[in-house]
């Protein structure tokens, strides 16, 4: 109880995630109750609330810029400036400019038919996937990571030696990974246990678009932030209790002393 | 938007399946889009959060282009699903991405980047003129830290709900909570800096 009483001024007020949640109406029914009881007594919070919405319809109030005319045209030429990574397998663009997908044998699904020259003149860009010549039309590229590296090489003529490289990186790469598993056995037998547990990605979708998930960090995954402690034996560990993410919707008003 | 919402079915069945299920009077097969489809009912709302994320013209035309250029990579692999929050991803993730290498450029002080990280952005009546947005606002905006900036972007511009900036971001739900309640209190703070020097100054 004394601990209670010393967080006292946190207990007297909603809890900044319940306040939040309370302004934009994320809070489930009852708890949105409580919440707006608490803030019709409490002028601290009616004044933290105040301030969200201030700022909320700040940003709201806003107009937005448009594009440029020459922008949205550079955006509509892109399927002529940039060039595929590699061959799709289940897409293909018309010479009508139609994005068609193929099923498996390489017919059409969509009723554009690809054999019948060219289908539909009017629309835009009448260049087949993965036959574009010029890398990445102007404008700096903005991720700077993985795809721009592909883009460097010309399309076609080099289609061949890309995929030499790319065995080669893969036969480099398993040997590394020999390597490293062969550098790896001896140590875990002096040390016992790693340390180094991965630590799980935080849930819902990867964040980046690129990002690869080890595998073994996804068979890891279900542990929450406590993360450290389960061994890698695959020991079922069923009191999972608190590693559940604490009541994603129900925020409690007022919160539980810690 | 949702223009492009798929007709409830997952579509994947191949030629020859079709040919002995019954097929439905409507046309139940989603349609892929053309090009210039997706770009004339995206790349608005795409280029508005590129530009309050980046805070200027330049950058949101990069973002802009580098995410339609990731788009049509990556049509191929793509699920009628939402479209939109996809974009969404791209988008946030480039921005994310862009404003970690510009500090860590910052910090290494490279010399040969320098020319690459603006002063302090467009003067106010540049962004004025570019926006008709209040100057103030943009620039109390650019000073959060991106994954502040991030956070109340997707919720107070693009109105996503907690959810699917927490999808979004990749991160939990009190950490979009308290990113969107922390931001909001800077911004306002921000604001109200501004505009009491402003008053100074023109007294």
């Amino acid at each position: 109880m004394s601990a209670l009483r010393r967080w006292g001024l946190s207990e007297q007020h909603l809890a900044l995630d319940a306040l939040v949640a309370f302004v934009d109406g994320e809070l489930t029914p009852n708890a949105y109750d409580r919440a707006a009881a608490h803030i019709a007594g409490c002028a601290t919070c009616r004044a933290d609330a105040a301030a969200q919405r201030q700022a909320r319809s700040a940003i709201r109030a806003a107009d937005t810029p448009s594009m440029s005319p020459q922008f949205l045209r550079t955006l509509q030429s892109i399927p002529s400036e940039t060039e595929l990574p590699e061959q799709p397998d289940e897409l293909a663009l018309t010479e009508g400019g139609r994005l068609v997908t193929r099923d498996s044998r390489g017919a059409e699904r969509t009723d554009a038919a690809q054999n019948s020259g060219p289908a539909d003149p009017a629309r835009g860009s009448s260049t087949r996937l993965g036959s574009g010549r010029s890398p990445l039309g102007g404008g700096t590229p903005i991720g700077g990571d993985g795809g721009d590296r592909v883009s460097e090489h010309p399309p076609q003529a080099k289609g061949h030696g890309r995929r030499t490289k790319q065995g080669a990186s893969v036969v480099f790469s398993g040997l590394v990974l020999g390597a490293l598993t062969f550098m790896n056995v001896p140590a875990e037998d002096s040390h016992g246990t790693m340390t180094t547990v991965p630590r799980p990605f935080p849930r819902g979708d990867t964040p980046h678009d690129d990002a690869v998930v080890p595998v073994s960090t996804q068979a890891v995954t279900p542990s929450g932030p406590s993360a450290t402690s389960p061994p890698p034996t695959g020991a079922v560990h069923v009191s999972a209790g608190p590693d559940v993410e604490p009541s994603s919707a129900s925020a409690p008003v007022p919160p539980p002393a810690p | 938007m949702a223009t492009h919402t798929p007709a409830t079915e997952p579509t994947t069945s191949t030629a020859d399946t079709d040919q002995h299920t019954t097929v439905p009077a409507q046309e139940t097969a989603w349609t892929p889009p053309t090009w210039e489809e997706v770009v004339r009912d995206h790349a608005d709302r795409v280029y508005r959060l590129a530009y309050r994320l980046a805070g200027n013209k330049h950058d949101a035309e990069d973002l802009t282009q580098e995410t339609f250029i990731r788009v049509f990579r990556s049509l191929a692999s793509y699920r009628p699903g939402t479209f939109e929050g996809w974009l969404h991803r791209i988008t946030t993730n480039l921005f994310l991405d862009m404003a970690r290498r510009r500090s860590r450029l910052r910090m290494e002080g490279l010399p040969e980047d320098t020319d690459r990280i603006p002063g302090r952005g467009p003067s106010p009546e540049q962004v004025f003129h570019e926006t008709h947005l209040d100057p103030d606002l943009q620039a109390a905006l650019d000073d959060l830290a991106p994954e502040f900036r991030a956070a109340i972007v997707l919720c107070d511009v693009e109105g996503l709900s907690y959810e699917e900036i927490g999808a979004t971001l990749g991160v939990k739900l009190g950490t979009v909570r308290s990113r969107i309640h922390r931001g909001r209190q800077l911004l306002k703070a921000g604001l109200a800096a501004r505009r009491e020097n402003a008053r100074e100054e023109s007294t």
